[in-house]
């Protein structure tokens, strides 16, 4: 018989699990954190000599096409160091990752991304952090958090984004509308450029699965909200915050402020550049570059204006963030030269470099003061963003409730149900599912 | 037969015609689709023309993103497969069909039996033995799990009940071998289940992701769609018009085998009412 040890077996079950479901998050097993930390392997010391040996990376995204340029920097201080690459389809890392553990077929150095960390983490295959490897504080707060599981950090951050208010600034003038700061100003906002003719002046997610479920967040905890509590025991969707959030949030579709039904994701920049809207709430800073592909360059600079999102009727401020973070499984043959070079690619310097090539923002404060990314509007109102960034709920269960809450919110644009019997069935549901303990 | 009268013929070739062109769209729209910009894309998603046609995307695709090494690879698992199904297929049809051994009661259902259990759930198991034989990252590792399949041993086997007892009991008599019998007399007789099996093999090895994807290790034996996935992988989102082009890629050698075979095809799907 095949001996496997006990975080091959957690991860052969939860790979299991992962490929039976369509969403790749179920069930089926417990964290890492809760049968004692890094339960996958023990965090490594790394000293200050230049790495060596073989780094295998496997990454996903299109960043894997341009790293090997960090490669090239890395090496000139590490000379005796070989990085072989490979590049995996994102929609399937998780599932070849877990198998890969299971069979103990893993790389020595991988980054995931915010979404998939919970899952990866939940397999027990990866180290913790070693101690003194970097200074948690130079890292965003909320990006740092999102690898930390009972206060053992596994990833090391690589970069990070916060999502913004995009607006169409001619269409705004020509409305006598101002940049709204707060709820009520959005929808102010709306309203004026409603009378002004936009057909539908504010684009809000329409998908109505764990990506909708995850702007409801943002809106929760502008209200004092959120999703999960704070020991991520016990699912808090129905709380009355969160029902305050969700009737703001479906009224200013179901009063004609926003379509109920679009802009589906590639129709965003169709839209506002139309102006069929006129701002797009809660969007990626990557849609700037967008709307320069789209309609030539230096369209973005004449026509949109930046701003963080509005804050909640306390004046709480919240945003959607994302971002990616280097992990290393507790299988990996190189774990000495994979953290090293984790450790480079947080330095400042290396963070800056990364931006030059890729544009991904980084994770490291200090590399925002760089003259490289000074004075850059779309980084400033991220930068802000990324202040009070808000996490997904830390459990691996995390995509299939979210997509429970989703199509409960369709209800109630769809007239189906109020807010609170939708988020009422949504924490029946989500407590069904549990955390995937 | 009863023939139709003109007009009935006329509404029926029309209304195929239409059939025929709505299922025809979406094709048309991704080969079309491959000559557009990204940034065409992000402008209307949903225009049926490019602006102007700019081949750009297929240079990329084989010149950058190593898509010939991905076809090559994908080329070499679907011929084995094809090889594999035709031969072991053809076997364990005949074996089934003609020959008494104990336990033929129990392998047919068997074999029934393992095309209802869900991929999913042979998965993981299936990854690590191949890991313990160690094979991984392989393409013998890819093609093992598509070289006989249950499917094809079935549209076998029931083409195998089609050939007459009578002709090869005159095999016997002529004191012809087991074996013999098999590739003479047999084998000829099942062109269209063969054909069948060969297209039905090529299909599932060309199209198979998930699987090649894990037990790819290294991008040197990535196949098609699963380098066509890792190439078309855009920031934040996808390169459309690589991702298109990959697929008229991909597709052609599936419409150039379904033209050659499509006669025999077409008799095999009746001949075993698969549908």
């Amino acid at each position: 018989m095949y001996p496997l040890s006990p975080s091959r077996r957690r991860a052969t079950m939860l790979g299991i699990a992962l490929l039976t479901s369509s969403t790749l998050l179920l069930t089926g097993c417990g964290r890492a954190a809760e049968d004692g930390g890094a339960a996958g392997g023990d965090a490594t010391t790394v000293d200050e000599k230049p790495a060596t040996g073989t780094i295998e990376i496997w990454t996903q995204g299109a960043d894997g096409a341009e790293l090997p340029q960090m490669f090239d920097e890395f090496k000139k201080d590490n000379p005796d160091v070989e990085i072989n690459m490979t590049q995996v389809p994102e929609a399937e890392f998780a599932s070849k990752m877990t198998a890969a553990i299971t069979a103990g077929t893993v790389p020595d150095l991988i980054y995931a991304f915010t979404e998939t960390q919970s899952s990866l983490i939940a397999t027990g295959g990866f180290d913790a952090v070693p101690e003194k490897l970097v200074d948690p504080d130079d890292f965003f707060e909320v990006i740092w958090d999102n690898s930390v599981y009972d206060d053992v950090a596994y990833g090391v951050p690589w970069y990070a984004y916060a999502n913004m208010q995009i607006i169409r600034t001619d269409l705004a003038e020509k409305a006598g509308a101002e940049v709204p700061t707060d709820w009520d100003s959005l929808r102010t906002f709306a309203e004026k450029l409603k009378d002004a003719g936009t057909e539908y002046p504010l684009a809000l997610d329409s998908s109505y699965d764990a990506y909708t479920a995850r702007q409801l967040l943002a809106f929760s905890v502008q209200n004092g909200g959120g999703f999960i509590s704070d020991d991520l025991s016990t699912w808090t969707i129905n709380s009355e915050e969160n029902v305050e959030a969700l009737e703001f949030l479906s009224s200013l579709k179901t009063d004609g402020l926003a379509s109920s039904d679009g802009p589906a994701f590639l129709d965003t920049v169709p839209w506002t550049s139309s102006g069929k809207n006129a701002e797009i709430v809660d969007g990626g800073p990557w849609f700037i570059s967008w709307f320069d592909d789209a309609n030539g360059a230096g369209w973005s600079d004449e026509h949109l204006t930046l701003a963080p999102m509005p804050t909640g009727p306390d004046g709480d401020a919240a945003t959607t963030v994302g971002g990616g973070s280097w992990m290393v499984p507790s299988d990996s043959e190189n774990k000495d030269g994979a953290w090293k070079f984790a450790r480079f690619m947080s330095e400042p310097s290396s963070q800056v470099k990364w931006f030059e090539i890729f544009k991904n923002m980084p994770a490291v404060k200090a590399a925002w003061e760089d003259p490289a990314l000074a004075d850059n509007r779309v980084l400033e109102t991220v930068e802000k963003g990324l202040e009070s960034g808000v996490n997904l709920p830390k459990v691996s269960t995390w995509t299939q409730v979210g997509t429970v809450i989703g199509e409960q919110m369709e209800k109630v644009v769809r007239g189906g149900a109020s807010a609170q019997e939708a988020l009422d069935a949504a924490q029946a549901q989500a407590e069904s599912i549990g955390m995937g303990d | 037969m009863k023939t139709l009268s003109p007009t009935r013929q006329a509404l029926n070739y029309t209304a195929l015609a239409v059939i025929t062109v709505f299922m025809l769209l979406p094709f048309v729209w991704v080969f079309f689709g491959s000559f557009k910009t990204q940034g065409e894309f992000l402008a209307n998603p949903g225009a049926w023309f490019p602006e102007t046609f700019q081949i750009d995307n297929y240079i990329q695709l084989f010149r950058d993103r190593g898509f010939g090494d991905y076809m090559m690879n994908s080329f070499i698992v679907s011929s084995v497969a094809i090889a594999g199904n035709v031969v072991f297929s053809a076997m364990a049809g005949y074996a089934l069909a003609k020959l008494r051994f104990r336990g033929k009661n129990v392998v047919f259902p068997l074999v029934i039996a393992s095309m209802i259990v869900p991929y999913v759930a042979l998965f993981v198991p299936q990854f690590v033995i191949v890991v313990q034989m160690g094979l991984v990252d392989s393409l013998i590792a890819i093609i093992l799990p598509v070289l006989t399949l249950p499917l094809c041993v079935f549209i076998m086997r029931q083409f195998a009940h089609g050939v007459p007892y009578e002709l090869m009991e005159a095999a016997r008599l002529d004191g012809a071998g087991e074996g013999r019998i098999f590739f003479r007399v047999f084998l000829p007789l099942t062109g269209p289940g063969l054909a069948t099996v060969a297209i039905l093999s090529f299909l599932t090895s060309w199209n198979n992701f998930l699987w090649p994807l894990v037990v790819a290790q290294s991008q040197d034996t990535y196949t098609a769609p699963v380098g066509l996935s890792v190439a078309s992988q855009a920031s934040n989102s996808i390169s459309f018009g690589l991702l298109l082009a990959g697929a008229m890629v991909v597709l052609l050698p599936i419409l150039i085998l379904f033209l050659f075979l499509q006669k025999y095809f077409i008799q095999g799907v009746a001949a075993t009412g698969l549908k």
